[in-house]
């Protein structure tokens, strides 16, 4: 989880103490709409994972990004 | 450098990626770009004042619920939109992508498959536009997909989460293939394409298989050596010039040519064909001398490793291509080699004489061994001058030269023909352009100078010639017929100033010469004043000097 905090802070350009698992959607300036979108195509590159259309609208929290990328 | 970025989809993942720009805008709203061509929807892109301004449209999202009988109908509409933003923008370069269109729907086979016909017909009619209107670009982006493959470039869950239609990769390839197209303008754009003849535009050894057992023709290997000889007919078509080394007797590499119906080239394609023992060095670097062309706009095509690393040794400015270890692979690198050193966005004139122009040069110097004293010389060469005031059809080519010229240019300043365009519009500002004949031939516009008035003080802002006429004091009757023009409108004092570059020590001290007083000094940069009529004592008077009246 850690790790992924770290890179998706990166993506954000904050620093990994500013989001934290629960940390929402819209929650912090950083997560827009347009940053949602970059997020799962960096995290699908990186990860080497599909997220599927539905679950990907489904998400809230960057916690329930990261169980995407460990199914 | 300022960009909008306009599209009919979410392009702010695109925007976010790009690296040329200074500043990026993107109009807020998606699909919004249509309004922004007509006056009253214009005024946020006005006030962003864009260098350049890029079209990415996707043609799916563009005909969404149009029928397919009505969809030519709808890419001439937008065609019109396009054709308007440029005219409302004459002074921004307008850069619109090729659209692709992957099918859209389902259909039984004998209804075909229009989508290709759309992209085609949206292609002709952005080539039209662009060769009507100077300022409007083609990005080709449909040529991209396909070299990707749709598969990987569209994404579909990206699409319906967010209004963009490339999955994530594509992204970054569109942003790159905009950054590319962005700093297009300024990338200077070699002159020379040397050429080794043994395998490399044929296969074999002239001296030791004779011409007629060269390996070219119309399959198998062959066919791989006449494709590389069409490229570089190609590429010679654009105003490259194309040059030959080769370790071979000078008899011998033009039979290879000559003797051989199966040659695509002539002799006639080559400005010179340099035969002998010598180091390739040497004779690449006479070459030079004898174009009057820096060594830093050739680019060298050798299948020995060996030539290939003497000439990266002893002449570093030359490109060196990397050969392909597999012969399938040279025509192809001929044609990357024309898009990476010899982009060029349209053909003037003078590039489509240029050979001519060359081989009149090689005329010349024969000339001029037979002639006594330099100046009579240049007098018997029967030079005249024509120096007119810009116009808009000369745009083009004023701006090629200021991009180009590095030798004869005391400022490189260089400019887009948009901003001489916008230059041309104020009141202060002079371009004066400088075309050339004499008794062997035009050449064409070769110099340009930009001039700013302020009261009794003209500023020279910009002062270059080609190198193909340098040596022939033709600047020092274009300066003194330009002050003494300038001194009609109440021009007393002239200023000017020469910026070192790499390359423009052959005018360092070009206005000493012209009897320009120096004021200050730096090694980078000696400012200049010289009072209108004051002596000139080096100034040559030999050339015959006209104005034209636009």
């Amino acid at each position: 989880m850690d790790e992924f905090l770290q890179f998706v802070a990166e993506i954000f350009e904050v620093d990994v103490s500013a989001i934290s698992p629960d940390t929402r959607y819209g929650e912090i300036p950083e997560w827009d709409s347009l940053m949602h979108l970059r997020l799962i195509g960096e995290i699908e590159e990186r990860y080497e994972v599909e997220l599927p259309l539905d679950d990907a609208s489904d998400i809230q929290t960057l916690r329930d990004f990261y169980a995407l990328t460990q199914a | 450098m300022r960009v909008a970025l306009l599209s009919n989809v979410n392009l702010d993942l695109v925007g976010k990626a790009l690296k040329v720009p200074s500043e990026t805008w993107i109009p807020p709203g998606y699909g919004e770009w249509v309004v922004l061509t007509y006056e009253q929807g214009a005024t946020a892109l006005r006030d962003f004042g864009p260098d350049q301004v890029v079209v990415v449209l996707d043609g799916t999202a563009l005909v969404d619920g149009v029928a397919d009988a009505a969809v030519e109908d709808e890419l001439g509409a937008h065609l019109a939109h396009v054709a308007r933003l440029a005219a409302a923008f004459p002074h921004s370069r307008i850069v619109v992508s090729t659209l692709d269109f992957p099918a859209r729907a389902i259909r039984p086979a004998s209804a075909g498959r229009p989508e290709e016909r759309w992209s085609s017909t949206w292609r002709q009619g952005l080539e039209g536009l662009a060769q009507r209107a100077d300022n409007v670009h083609v990005l080709d982006l449909a040529r991209l997909v396909s070299d990707v493959g749709r598969t990987g470039f569209y994404s579909p869950k990206m699409w319906y989460l967010g209004g963009q239609p490339y999955a994530m990769s594509a992204t970054k390839l569109v942003a790159a293939a905009v950054d590319e197209a962005l700093a297009l303008p300024a990338r200077t754009r070699k002159k020379v394409m040397v050429v080794d003849l043994d395998n490399t535009i044929w296969g074999g050894v002239v001296g030791e298989d004779g011409p007629a057992g060269l390996v070219i023709g119309p399959s198998g290997v062959g066919a791989a050596y006449r494709d590389v000889q069409r490229r570089l007919k190609e590429l010679a078509a654009t105003g490259v010039l194309l040059a030959a080394v080769s370790k071979n007797e000078q008899a011998d590499a033009v039979a290879g040519l000559e003797d051989n119906a199966q040659m695509v080239l002539a002799p006639d394609d080559f400005v010179a064909i340099l035969a002998g023992w010598g180091p390739k060095p040497e004779a690449i670097a006479s070459l030079g001398e004898r174009l009057n062309l820096g060594l830093a706009s050739f680019v060298y095509l050798d299948d020995n490793p060996v030539e290939r690393e003497a000439v990266r040794q002893a002449l570093p400015d030359v490109t060196v291509l990397d050969f392909p270890r597999d012969i399938a692979a040279l025509p192809q690198v001929v044609a990357d080699a024309a898009a990476e050193h010899f982009w060029v966005d349209r053909l003037t004139a003078e590039d489509e004489a240029k050979g001519d122009q060359y081989r009149q040069e090689a005329a010349r110097a024969e000339f001029r061994d037979a002639a006594g004293g330099m100046d009579d010389y240049l007098r018997q060469l029967d030079v005249r001058i024509t120096i007119a005031e810009m116009s808009e059809a000369q745009r083009s080519r004023t701006a090629q030269l200021t991009q180009k010229t590095n030798q004869f240019n005391v400022l490189t300043r260089r400019h887009t023909a948009e901003e001489l365009g916008r230059l041309a519009t104020r009141p202060d500002h002079h371009t004066f352009t400088v075309a050339v004949t004499d008794r062997f031939g035009d050449a064409g516009q070769v110099a340009v100078v930009m001039v700013r008035v302020d009261g009794g003080t003209a500023h020279i802002e910009n002062l270059l010639m080609s190198c193909r006429v340098m040596g022939r004091a033709i600047e020092d009757s274009v300066l003194a017929a330009v002050e003494w023009h300038l001194a009609e409108e109440g021009v007393h004092t002239v200023e000017a100033a020469y910026e070192r570059s790499d390359r423009n020590t052959p005018v360092q001290d070009l206005f000493d010469r012209q009897g320009y007083e120096r004021l200050t000094e730096t090694d980078e940069r000696v400012t200049y004043r010289r009072e209108v009529g004051a002596p000139a004592p080096d100034r040559r008077d030999l050339h015959t000097v006209t104005w034209a009246t636009s």
